[in-house]
């Protein structure tokens, strides 16, 4: 079974689909020895789990201006193969807007769009992933799992975030996958193990930075509940505050199908 | 039937208003939107301004973990009497005008794991390309404004299953309606007046005498067992291409106008002619697809339309999309057809307005009086923030065309206000040319809370 990659600079990765955070495991090799690739399949060994729900409270600020989305996310299973379904409660503009994610191990992924008003998923392109997502500086990649082998990891000087020591971990995709980022570096603080800080890189140049606190333990997971994200290419910024987090729920294969979009569903 | 239906409609009321019953919390959501019309014309017995008033709450609600109530009443008011006035709703959807009140969504969903079950009102829409969708049967349509066109959801059973890769669909409608044609005599079906030889003169009347020209209502197919409207799907997705088949049999939901002559009156020097709605019997034979390639998807989509009773030849009806999408952009090129027999007529596609485009009794089809058409589409659409789109739709064969340029602007606390300009343009006796003098301007300010 393929390892799950640590370097998401997601959405879903903020929300479970992907491991940012995690507590080293026990007996772990000497941690000034660990290599890049290392430090990323300790990060996802710890944040293993087979399910997950979430609430989400977005918050974009643009010249300005607040606006604010709100969602429910689950998540089924684990790496690339993952299964996950967002679904839009605000604002009432977009409430029931639905966004179903099928993970395929080495293969891209198969998404579908599904808006009330329409009544009618529509299958997405993959070229749009790197959009932004529904107005956020978020993009529709953002919203994947990525699996830990599309990237080749490199270990960087360490370094610290707001006092704390990290490891640096530089990830680039390998040639076969495909992403919008050239490359991402990402720290991993020591101690629990969780992700801080993201830089992800378009051509060489940064372009967006995602900046993690509010560091809680729900049910053994690290989790990071806040994230800030900004876009070099765009003003403002989109805030990103997890609720109501949740592990190892009994989710059925039904929820992660189209015909489950077509209605809000309620929380587990 | 009627207790039946009656006792249906009024559990789900029941079900969506009585306190402490719900599962989860009843979610609630509604659209206002208010719009404006000004055409160019200004002709007397066409009011060059008008305007729409739409009220559209969506109500769901979760009695268990397996049972959802959804109730998406839609409330219309008109200023220039598209909409009826003398009821207020129209459970059957066969009156010749819209009433102000219709159900998008009345149903109750079942969750049986991978099979769902949803019986009551409900749109049951298949098709996948823009333009016109061959598979859609199920679904009649509402062209009391031909240029926006909606749909009247049916009473039907809706059996769903997913698995996998694999999808099926089962769809039951036990009562037959028409798709609703435009108001005759209003601004999209004119009445030009006609006068006929009288062929009673010099005994009778004058030597010419006037047509009265009158829709009838329809002897609709029966609510039987034997009249069951019914729809089966069966589709798999893969990693980069999607198809389904499907197969519909029941009845031609575009009608066909029959005239018939009815009372000669020389006194007032007039002649009656009755245009009597009839309903064929339908089967189709349905296909489509989509293909991934990058930022590039080709959706296609096929019927192949038989009449059992003969009363028109078979044809097959296509519509090829290819899409590009670019972040919240969108290029859409089409083209759409059918070969195998005549078209099927449009409404006042004559000299004469709404008779001679009926003369043959040709199924009026307002989705396929256009074709063989070509469309392109290009927008920005992305939900919450501004969007902009321009539309063509070119007949091949007529040279007649619709451009449609529209766009909306966000402005908080859940208000959009937007604009359309509708062109219509193409020489008399094609589609879109017998609404040439209908261009429009439309603005609209919507409020979703």
């Amino acid at each position: 079974m393929r390892a799950k990659s640590a370097v998401i600079v997601g959405l879903a990765a903020f929300l479970g689909m992907a491991p940012l955070t995690g507590a080293a495991p026990a007996g772990a090799a000497d941690p000034e020895r660990l290599d890049g690739r290392a430090v990323m399949e300790r990060l996802d060994e710890s944040q293993r789990t087979e399910s997950r729900y979430a609430e989400g409270l977005v918050t974009v600020e643009d010249k300005g201006r607040l606006r604010e989305k709100a969602w429910r996310e689950w998540r089924l299973g684990w790496g690339g193969e993952a299964r996950g379904l967002v679904q839009f409660l605000e604002p009432a503009e977009v409430r029931g807007v639905g966004l179903l994610t099928l993970g395929r191990s080495g293969r891209p992924d198969e998404q579908w769009f599904y808006a009330p008003a329409m009544d009618r998923h529509r299958r997405i392109a993959r070229v749009e992933k790197s959009t932004r997502f529904l107005g956020t500086h978020f993009t529709y990649e953002d919203m994947e799992p990525r699996d830990i082998d599309d990237d080749d990891y490199r270990r960087l000087d360490d370094a610290e975030v707001e006092g704390a020591a990290c490891y640096r971990i530089e990830a680039r995709p390998r040639p076969e996958t495909e992403s919008q980022y050239s490359k991402r570096i990402v720290w991993i603080r020591r101690e629990p193990l969780v992700t801080v800080l993201v830089e992800a890189h378009v051509d060489g140049k940064l372009r967006r930075t995602f900046r993690g606190s509010d560091v809680r333990t729900i049910e053994d997971i690290v989790t990071v509940h806040r994230w800030e994200v900004e876009d070099e290419k765009r003003a403002g910024r989109t805030t990103l505050v997890l609720g109501n987090v949740r592990h190892r729920l009994e989710l059925g294969d039904e929820l992660f199908s189209r015909e489950a979009m077509r209605v809000l569903q309620p929380p587990p | 039937m009627r207790v039946a239906r009656h006792a249906l409609i009024s559990m789900l009321w029941v079900g969506l208003c009585a306190p402490g019953a719900a599962y989860d919390t009843a979610d609630t959501v509604v659209e206002i939107e208010a719009s404006a019309d000004a055409f160019a014309d200004g002709e007397p017995s066409k009011p060059s301004e008008q305007g729409w008033l739409r009220i559209a709450p969506r109500v769901t609600r979760q009695l268990s973990s397996r049972l959802l109530l959804t109730a998406a009443p839609v409330l219309e008011a008109d200023s220039h009497g598209d909409i009826g006035r003398d009821r207020l709703y129209d459970d059957r959807d066969r009156d010749l005008r819209r009433a102000p009140l219709r159900f998008e969504r009345l149903s109750l969903r079942f969750d049986l794991g991978p099979v769902k079950v949803e019986i009551g009102k409900q749109p049951l829409t298949w098709g996948r390309t823009d333009a016109v969708q061959a598979t859609d049967n199920l679904t009649p349509r509402d062209w009391t404004d031909p240029l926006r066109e909606a749909r009247l959801s049916p009473w039907a059973v809706r059996f769903n299953f997913e698995r996998s890769r694999w999808e099926g669909e089962l769809a039951l409608v036990p009562r037959y309606a028409p798709s609703r044609l435009p108001r005759v005599g209003g601004r999209w079906a004119p009445v030009e007046p006609i006068r006929v030889a009288n062929p009673l003169f010099p005994a009778a009347g004058p030597p010419e005498l006037e047509v009265d020209l009158e829709v009838a209502a329809g002897e609709f197919p029966s609510t039987t067992l034997d009249n069951l409207q019914t729809g089966v799907r069966f589709g798999r997705r893969g990693g980069r291409a999607e198809w389904a088949v499907s197969y519909y049999r029941g009845f031609d939901d575009a009608p066909r106008l029959e005239p018939f002559v009815g009372e000669l009156d020389p006194a007032t020097a007039t002649v009656s002619i009755l245009l009597r709605p009839r309903f064929a019997e339908l089967e189709v034979v349905g296909a489509d697809a989509v293909l991934l390639a990058g930022a590039w998807a080709l959706r296609a989509e096929a019927g192949h339309f038989r009449f059992p009773e003969g009363l028109d030849d078979d044809f097959l009806l296509y519509e090829v999309d290819l899409e590009w999408t670019r972040g919240a952009r969108r290029v859409v090129i089409g083209y759409v057809d059918r070969s195998g027999a005549e078209r099927a007529s449009g409404l006042g596609a004559s000299s004469t307005g709404i008779v001679s485009g009926i003369a043959a009794a040709t199924p009026v089809a307002l989705d396929l009086g256009f074709v063989p058409a070509a469309f392109v589409s290009l927008g920005r659409s992305l939900l919450t923030e501004w969007e902009a789109s321009v539309e063509a739709f070119i007949g091949t064969e007529d040279g007649d065309s619709l451009l449609r340029l529209s766009g909306s602007l966000p402005t908080g606390k859940g208000l959009r206000l937007g604009a359309e300009i509708d062109l219509v343009d193409g020489k008399a006796g094609s589609f879109f040319g017998a609404w040439r003098d209908n261009d429009r301007l439309r603005v609209f300010t919507k409020v979703t809370y």
